[in-house]
């Protein structure tokens, strides 16, 4: 499924496809064309640009909410933002392509179940200035994915829940100021490495190319899913999931007696 | 820890594993009194059982006075995310905080389904949690289990 969606986005170009890619899955998300190349990807899995500027201090809520009065709609927030000189061109641009990746990331390192093209659909929240062309944002989140998936501790950005070691809390006293320190500091064995990248308001991949190290020095673990004492309280099942069978219990022998074993 | 107890524990994990970007999940009283909790340390559950049955209440009040029929859920959306209340019957509600990307389609279906496994748990004479109080016509009997 996710060698067919990336065709259909490395093809959009041929056909000029202006609208919407909707992705079904876990996270899933959203690839927003113009014309044939990639204007937004957005996915629940990863900040988009949106969040990135504001959670990131970049830009204040009162800035961001006059400048978004301003635009009749939301798709040209962008150069609204630049008209106004709140951000340079180029920093929005290269937000919006972290985000772009990140949200392609996103949903290549998730579960796809089905995608639908919307044509002509614009719902867009904030659009990169210069379109991405599709061939190279497919790319290089192959990479990306790629390069986490075959690190020493592989784990899901979106469902491995991370707590520190012991070793790591002890690290806090140590660490410099820096992004290293701010995500040990959020990390409380409830969050997972998406979940910290909203906090923060930075990029998913870079959030999780630090996850990786910590957790490769130890400094970080997984946290195992739901405590035996949080777990519903259920007849134990059967090793396997399935129905243990109790000889007799069918009543086939009621019915048709056992023959006696050859020989005897 | 009664066996109710545990299974509303497990319910509202389920519900914030089975939804990315559900950061808290909060199941109250109408009346605001928390039965059961999983939140971050951002959020504190009393208050945050308190003020959910108060947004459902006033969007409950509003429907009512003009004339929209019964109250399913009301989303509330702030810059850096959401607080989203479910109606569990005429007497409890799940109030679900998440981050500016939550998942809210996917928040609606799941918490349909917790919603009714949830009254179910609260509901069901048959469950082996404490018999309710005395003095408390017009009350589930989950709404007993609340912290006070």
């Amino acid at each position: 499924m996710g060698l067919e969606l990336a065709k259909t986005l490395t093809e959009a170009p041929l056909d000029r496809i202006s609208g919407r890619l909707l992705v079904a899955g876990d996270p899933g998300g959203s690839f927003h064309l113009r014309g044939g190349a990639i204007v937004e990807v957005a996915s629940p899995g990863a900040p988009g640009a949106e969040t990135l500027l504001l959670r990131s201090g970049r830009l204040s809520e009162d800035d961001w909410a006059s400048a978004a009065r301003r635009c009749a709609t939301e798709r040209h927030i962008g150069a609204e933002l630049v008209a106004r000189e709140l951000v340079g061109a180029a920093e929005l641009q290269l937000i919006c392509v972290a985000a772009a990746l990140d949200g392609a990331l996103a949903v290549g390192m998730g579960r796809i179940d089905g995608f639908s093209l919307e044509r002509d659909t614009y719902d867009s929240r904030l659009t990169a200035l210069q379109a991405i062309e599709p061939d190279w944002l497919v790319m290089e989140a192959k990479r990306r994915i790629q390069a986490l998936v075959s690190r020493r501790r592989p784990f899901s950005p979106f469902r491995t829940r991370l707590g520190r070691t012991d070793a790591g809390s002890t690290s806090l006293d140590t660490t410099a100021a820096g992004e290293r320190r701010e995500i040990l500091l959020r990390i409380n064995g409830r969050r997972s490495t998406r979940d910290i990248a909203f906090l923060l308001g930075r990029s998913l991949y870079a959030v999780a190319v630090e996850v990786s190290r910590l957790l490769a020095e130890g400094l970080v673990e997984a946290v195992a899913p739901a405590p035996s004492m949080d777990s519903p309280v259920r007849p134990a099942a059967p090793a396997g999931g399935l129905p243990r069978r109790l000889p007799g219990a069918s009543g086939i022998n009621d019915v048709l007696p056992l023959r006696p074993a050859a020989g005897l | 820890m009664t066996t109710r107890k545990a299974q509303l524990v497990a319910e509202v994990r389920t519900l914030r594993d089975r939804v990315v970007g559900v950061t808290d999940v909060v199941v109250a009283s109408v009346d605001g009194l928390l039965i059961t909790a999983d939140t971050d340390d951002t959020a504190e559950p009393e208050s945050l059982a308190a003020l959910t049955a108060a947004t459902l209440n006033i969007a409950r009040r509003a429907g009512s006075m003009t004339s929209r029929g019964m109250l399913h859920h009301t989303v509330s959306r702030f810059t850096d995310g959401y607080l989203v209340t479910h109606t569990l019957g005429e007497m409890a509600l799940i109030g679900v905080l998440g981050d500016a990307g939550m998942d809210i389609s996917r928040l609606h279906t799941e918490a349909q389904a917790s919603a009714q496994r949830i009254t179910t748990l609260l509901t069901d004479p048959s469950a082996d949690a404490p018999a309710p109080g005395d003095g408390s016509a017009g009350q589930t009997d989950g709404t007993e289990e609340g912290e006070r």
